[in-house]
């Protein structure tokens, strides 16, 4: 059965980056893909992926929603969730504030094979 | 001008992202208070476009802007003005000014300046630092300078050559209660314009 990951991030070159990571990793993967908050919950009910990488440096303007609101969404549609917050923000609070939003890791952008590998051996 | 492509302009905003996650360390220190910073738009213009970027994102009935403005030098060359909307401004340097206790003192207003330059320089030195270590570039930085005015002068003419392209920028800058937005813009001449796309593609190729 294969791995189903989902990757909301409004970046493509840091969507084909962490795919790049991830087919590396896993043999057998499903990868999803959305470019906004809203996109992204879509996706999460549709496909119930055993992993979600989430960007943290969305827009919080221009209506591409609010990132309190999103993991709200995906929390209370799957409240074991995996998700990982992407940021490249090393502040302690800004980890602190991923994880009081229910993330279970936090990777500084962009990820590396390692780090993307602790994740998935940790997560999965 | 050399047109960017789609997936270049993008991998910009995620090098931008990323010195703006290292530059929001710094910040939070100046300001002393938690901030979080973030690029939610970007795009390379000519000079004279820069009024209508501004007006797209900029604040609503918002007209007067201060702005710190820095010369960089390296391969990678030109002038950086960070410019806040008048009112945000006075927020943003209401924290510093309530961090360093001198409200009321007779060089508050030296101060509040010094506290948007402070700014200006952390996002200028961040953003651009980032993109001269892509292309092993070294940069230097003048010191840099303020000044207020409207939206259509934020780059003075003086400095406009007919020659330049802008990399703009909408910079989010989010408190724990309020979010402020600001721009900052890299006016480079267009002869850059391969340097720019060799720090694109630098990254792309680093994925």
């Amino acid at each position: 059965m294969p791995v189903k990951i989902l990757i909301i991030d409004d970046s493509m070159v840091a969507r084909m980056g962490l795919k790049n990571l991830l087919k590396r990793e896993l043999m057998d993967l499903k990868l999803t893909e959305a470019a906004d908050g809203p996109e992204g919950l879509t996706r999460f009910a549709e496909v119930r992926p055993h992993l979600t990488f989430l960007d943290l440096t969305m827009p919080v303007t221009g209506g591409t929603g609010d990132l309190a609101g999103i993991m709200a969404g995906i929390m209370e549609a799957d409240p074991g969730a995996m998700v990982v917050a992407l940021t490249p923000d090393t502040q302690h609070k800004t980890m602190e504030w991923a994880v009081s939003l229910g993330a279970k890791m936090v990777l500084i952008k962009p990820p590396s094979q390692e780090d993307i590998s602790k994740a998935l051996k940790e997560l999965l | 001008m050399d047109k960017f492509k789609e997936l270049e302009l993008d991998a910009l905003r995620e090098i931008v992202n990323m010195g703006l996650g290292r530059a929001a360390v710094r910040a939070s220190e100046l300001l002393n208070t938690y901030v979080r910073l973030s690029a939610s738009a970007l795009d390379i213009m000519d000079a004279s476009g820069l009024s209508g970027f501004v007006a797209a994102h900029g604040v609503a009935d918002e007209s007067e802007y201060s702005v710190a403005r820095q010369f960089f030098m390296g391969r990678l060359k030109g002038v950086a003005m960070t410019a806040l909307p008048l009112s945000h401004g006075k927020y943003f340097s209401d924290m510093f000014v309530g961090q360093v206790d001198i409200a009321g003192h007779p060089d508050e207003k030296l101060l509040r300046q010094e506290a948007l330059l402070e700014m200006g320089n952390i996002l200028c030195s961040a953003c651009v630092g980032r993109m001269a270590e892509l292309i092993d570039d070294m940069v230097r930085y003048a010191p840099p300078s303020y000044y207020q005015c409207g939206h259509e002068s934020i780059i003075p003419e003086h400095l406009i050559t007919g020659n330049d392209m802008v990399l703009s920028l909408e910079v989010a800058f989010e408190f724990e209660d309020s979010v402020i937005t600001g721009f900052l813009f890299l006016m480079l001449d267009r002869g850059m314009s391969p340097l720019l796309k060799e720090t694109a593609n630098t990254f792309i190729n680093s994925l």
